[in-house]
């Protein structure tokens, strides 16, 4: 032990002796090592830090699938929940909970958040009791008895500063007082990981706070409802296959007993989702395929690192062969020079690693940040070091010695003791044994890894840049946007209707406005509802295989109902026909029309005219094509007054805009009138007749505000902003350029290791052969020569890095495929680009050292003899 | 009447360091025909390298003119005096200062690639040159693995192979036991027979009488000159 205590009193005087190698190597393994906390710390939340509840193998999601259409999946009634929690054989306890977008009021304004309306039993069940206060009461759950309690979660405490007061105070959810009763523990965030709703409230209170997407008409108390999802803690013993026999069985018995409501339907179960909440099964595959590529990407990163700080240490390790060789002449065994050596690579490890925990944690924060705006969801991160991180870290900086300073003090330790005695102090006594292989393998293969993770970045980068130039179709330069919903003031669906006509008759009549309308959801907004459509008179069985629309193949379209002046808010004019009219737009009564877009008329009608035809929601199980559309957000299918083979009649055919970043094409969509369509959550769309100055929309967005108030103070405003605003908002937007950030983040760790690699090896090179190069000039080398010489070596030594590198750049691109967006594996531009920006900064690090051995004076050198 | 190669008039170094002026050269007058073998002797200190520095045009005189070969050299630009080192001037080191990751024939080879000499008679005057010191048979080897008397041998060549107007040698002797460095004094002796000029730094008086004529330096000066009547052969 104390033999070790000196080695590490020794290291650190060495370290200490050349602050700027040390500073450089401190530097270099913060980086390498700070991305793989990072990603270790992301990764490890996500995918292996156990669910926030107790014993949670235990705990199953309840699916009801159809048999017929097995890939089909729906939610359950609370009916049905009853019954499986009473008749089933295989759970100890099960619970139904369901998702609600809800209006949190505070200090006269109303915030958008999630919660989730339980069962009485939710937190017995998960066995996670409140911090503070109590759980809800089973009388609580009765449906329609709305007794207004919420249980808020840490986070929602925070944001009240930690009022002392919390439990008995009143909360605000959709315009109605509710009193809190309880506070969750600070990590609980129910049964999803990271991601947690803000309240819940019990399920007696459901129909109160029922939003748009839950199908409004659908009572707690309905069968035919699918509001619900179902978990279930097995009993001992049980397991996903040994519950699966009973479940089925019970399924039957419901669809005995009820059989209109449960025709079809059988029961499963699977592991609860770590992310999502889902009607149907999800294995969260995905996101553990992202996690072991970003964290290959930064063992990557690692490696670069280690083999930068290798080549620094075996440079560095030639001006010191002559004190090891007096080590070993006084006796000192290779195993304790090759520890002392270790030793010094471990101090340097840990000093990076330090260094790299607090990079690592500076950047999780700022992508948990970045992530939160985005999104009405609380996400729970463990900010600051948890002992598994600790424990990561100091793992990678064992991995990180091993791997950097072994080979080296191996190598160095292997010393001709006679003549590195002779040698001069900094003369390179190494004969190169292989003369094919480049001068610094190491930095070649630095050079080759950089340049795949460069590549990478440089896709992810392409796609970034896809997404952002993304031609929507819509004219919206001159325009606002306001997202309302009345539902969340607690105001009752007659009086939203009012507040609506009225407030969209005020916005029109601004100074300035040239069209305003509204509209249930906009384009490239957080949700999006599609609807199948068809051509009318067509029941296709749902095992006929229909290949076009005139044998009743349906089209999943985007739907949206809308104010009369829709598409001139947003200069769109139309192809064919006509807009809808004012009365059209009020009725949701007799005949029924609709506008499509060009590319669902093309599919509808391929060989004519769309319109003046009739078209119809297809049924659920009408055979359909697949979609295109997808991604993250939330897709639901919208609530109309039209039913399925409800004839509509084409009035209009507009051209085609995207309504989704992830539409592989753009296309398909249907516009029924407001009134068809109507929702709580709504869209108003102004479109100014002089494009404005940014000091301008402020003016106007204020005076936007001040109109809608002046219909009703308090009709809730969950946003006011520009449309290019709300684009950079976009949830999949924002996906591609974390993508692209995270990627170049590695990117440009790897490439700056790579060009700090080349620039030390070459410039050390440069110092060590001074004498040779004094040589080569008294011999009659003009600089220009001396200068060649150096960048011939170096441009070897990256044409070999860069001709790997290039064979591993398409390797990393067919492995990235997946996730990049509208860019091709092998993009030519992202192919080039990186090469060219590497070889150039790594030109320029050999250049600098070239440049300074043309200074070398001949005299000087030979004068170190 | 030989000829004049190395003329200098009046050649003074001095050296500044610390705004502490040391005077290495003081107006040093000095004239070598072709074909001559001069040996410059001195005490170690006395300006002796300063000078042969002087004369490979490693380095400048502070004042005084050099001319080489009917050429005044003494301001040329950097690349103009590497170009005269490359064709008029080979050099051997004290030290041999061969460079460790070439070959025999690559060291020797060196001057005539920076000359930008076709490979084929770069190949016949490297091949001329290690036969001339008996070297060719270990042209594949590196300097490491030859004696210190071949690696001088090596260096000799190296000198030799450009055909320069002037050999000029730094202590030839002095990393050498005295058998190997009877041989390299033979060898120079040998190439001064077939008519190469030579111009040797050394201390030892032993191996300055291999010379024509000696020239004593003290203190930055020339103090004597000594014509060997009968040069040891």
């Amino acid at each position: 032990m104390s033999s070790f205590l000196q080695d590490l009193r020794y290291s650190w005087r060495i370290l200490a002796k050349s602050p700027g190698f040390t500073t450089v190597a401190v530097i270099v393994l913060a980086l390498g090592i700070g991305a793989n906390t990072a990603i270790f710390s992301l990764v490890d939340t996500l995918l292996f830090q156990p669910p926030r509840y107790a014993e949670p193998a235990e705990v199953v999601q309840v699916f009801s699938q159809d048999r017929k259409n097995p890939k089909s999946h729906r939610g359950f009634s609370y009916p049905t929940y009853q019954d499986i929690k009473t008749r089933n054989s295989v759970f100890s306890d099960t619970l139904a909970y369901n998702l609600a977008m809800l209006g949190i009021g505070e200090k006269g304004d109303t915030r958008r958040a999630f919660a989730a309306t339980v069962s009485s039993n939710y937190f017995s069940v998960l066995g996670v009791a409140p911090a503070q206060g109590r759980a809800f009461l089973p009388e609580e759950e009765t449906p329609g008895v709305n007794t207004a309690v919420a249980i808020v979660s840490h986070n929602y405490w925070r944001k009240q500063r930690f009022a002392p007061g919390i439990i008995g105070s009143s909360i605000t959810l959709n315009g109605r007082p509710y009193t809190i009763v309880g506070v969750m523990p600070e990590r609980f965030t129910g049964t999803m990981q990271v991601f947690s709703v803000e309240v819940w409230v019990p399920l007696g209170v459901y129909d109160q706070l029922a939003n748009d997407y839950d199908g409004i008409n659908q009572p707690l108390t309905s069968r035919t409802g699918t509001q619900l999802l179902i978990l279930g803690r097995l009993k001992p013993g049980m397991s996903v296959t040994s519950a699966a026999p009973a479940l089925a069985t019970l399924a039957s018995q419901l669809e005995q007993a009820w059989p209109a409501e449960q025709k079809d339907q059988t029961f499963t179960v699977a592991p609860v989702s770590r992310f999502s909440t889902s009607t149907s099964p999800s294995d969260d595959s995905d996101i553990g395929t992202l996690g072991a590529l970003l964290l290959g990407m930064a063992a990557v990163v690692l490696l670069v690192a280690c083999l930068n700080l290798a080549n620094l240490l075996l440079a560095r390790g030639t001006a010191r062969r002559k004190e090891i060789a007096v080590r070993l002449a006084l006796g000192g065994s290779r195993s304790r020079i090759v520890r002392q050596l270790l030793v010094e690579g471990l101090v340097l490890s840990v000093a990076g690693g330090a260094a790299g925990l607090l990079l690592a944690v500076w950047a999780s924060d700022l992508l948990v940040a970045s992530l939160g705006n985005l999104m009405p969801l609380d996400i729970v991160w463990s900010t600051g070091p948890s002992p598994a991180l600790l424990a990561a870290t100091f793992g990678f900086c064992v991995l990180g010695t091993l791997v950097f300073a072994l080979g080296p003090a191996l190598k160095l330790s292997r010393a001709d003791v006679v003549t590195d005695l002779k040698s001069h102090a900094g003369e390179d006594t190494f004969v190169r044994r292989w003369r094919f292989v480049p001068r610094h393998p190491l930095v070649v293969v630095q050079v080759s890894l950089s340049l795949a993770l460069l590549t990478a970045a440089a896709l992810f980068i392409r796609g970034a840049n896809q997404a952002a130039a993304i031609d929507t179709g819509l004219h919206t330069e001159r325009s606002l946007l306001v997202e309302l919903d009345a539902s969340l003031g607690g105001y009752a669906p007659v009086r939203v209707r009012e507040l609506y006509r009225a407030v969209g008759e005020r916005l029109a009549a601004l100074p300035g406005v040239e069209a305003s309308s509204v509209a249930a959801t906009v384009p490239f907004g957080m949700v999006s509802l599609g609807r199948p459509i068809q051509r009318a008179g067509l029941t296709a069985s749902p095992d006929a295989k229909p290949a076009t629309a005139a044998e009743g193949l349906a089209f999943p379209a985007h739907w949206n109902s809308i104010g009369a002046d829709y598409f001139r808010a947003f200069g769109i004019s139309l192809r064919q026909g006509r807009a809808f009219t004012a009365a059209e737009i009020e009725r949701n009564s007799g005949p029924a029309v609709a506008i499509i877009d060009e590319a669902l008329a093309r599919k509808l009608w391929p060989e004519g005219n769309a319109l003046g035809q009739q078209i119809q929601i297809a049924g659920n199980n009408a055979p359909r094509a697949k979609s295109e559309g997808g991604g993250a957000g939330i897709f639901e299918e919208a609530a109309s007054d039209l039913k399925p083979g409800d004839a509509i009649e084409v009035i209009g055919i507009v051209p085609t805009t995207r309504h989704e970043i992830f539409e592989k094409s753009a296309g398909g969509a249907i516009y029924v009138p407001f009134a068809r369509g109507f929702q709580n959550n709504v869209f108003y769309h102004l479109t100014f007749k002089t494009a404005a100055a940014d000091a301008d929309l402020t003016r106007r967005a204020d005076e936007v505000r001040q109109a809608i108030r002046s219909v009703d103070p308090m009709l809730p405003i969950l946003s006011l902003k520009t449309f290019d605003q709300h684009l950079e908002g976009n949830l999949q937007l924002w996906l591609v350029r974390a993508g692209a950030a995270l990627f170049s983040v590695f990117g440009g760790l790897a490439l700056t290791l790579a060009v700090v690699g080349v620039y030390g090896v070459k410039a050390y090179a440069v110092a060590r052969r001074t004498r040779e190069i004094g040589i080569r000039m008294a011999l009659g080398a003009e600089p220009g020569s001396v200068l060649r010489m150096i960048l011939r070596e170096g441009a070897v030594m990256l044409g070999v890095g860069v001709a790997i590198g290039f064979v591993l750049a398409v390797v990393t691109g067919r492995i990235v495929s997946s996730l990049l967006y509208q860019v091709g594996a092998l993009d030519p531009i992202a192919f080039t680009i990186a090469p060219v920006v590497l070889g150039l900064a790594a030109f320029v690090a050999c250049w600098l050292p070239a440049r300074r051995a043309t200074r070398v004076s001949p005299l000087t050198a030979l004068r170190t003899e | 009447m030989p000829e004049s190669l190395i003329k200098l008039e009046g050649v003074t170094k001095v050296f500044l360091t610390d705004e502490i002026e040391t005077h290495a050269l003081s107006g040093i007058n000095l004239d070598i025909k072709k074909g001559e073998y001069v040996s410059i002797a001195g005490p170690s200190g006395c300006g002796k390298s300063t000078l042969l520095s002087i004369l490979g045009l490693l380095d400048s005189p502070t004042d005084g003119a050099y001319v080489l070969n009917g050429r005044p050299v003494q301001g040329l630009s950097l690349p103009e005096r590497a170009r005269i080192r490359n064709r008029e001037i080979g050099f051997i080191f004290q030290s041999f200062n061969l460079i460790g990751d070439l070959t025999v024939y690559e060291n020797v080879e060196l001057p005539l690639t920076y000359r930008g000499m076709p490979a084929a008679e770069r190949k016949a005057a490297v091949t001329g040159a290690l036969e001339k010191v008996g070297m060719a048979h270990r042209a594949k080897h590196l300097p490491s693995q030859l004696s210190g008397g071949q690696q001088q041998r090596v260096a000799v060549a190296r000198a030799l192979a450009g055909s320069p107007a002037v050999l000029l040698a730094d202590e030839p002797t002095g990393n050498l036991d005295s058998k190997n460095g009877d041989s390299v004094m033979l060898l120079l002796r040998e190439l001064h027979k077939n008519g190469a000029t030579i111009v040797m730094v050394t201390h030892d008086a032993r191996f300055a009488r291999h010379a024509d004529r000696t020239i004593h330096i003290f203190d930055g000066r020339v103090v004597q000159e000594q014509v060997e009547s009968d040069p040891t052969r």
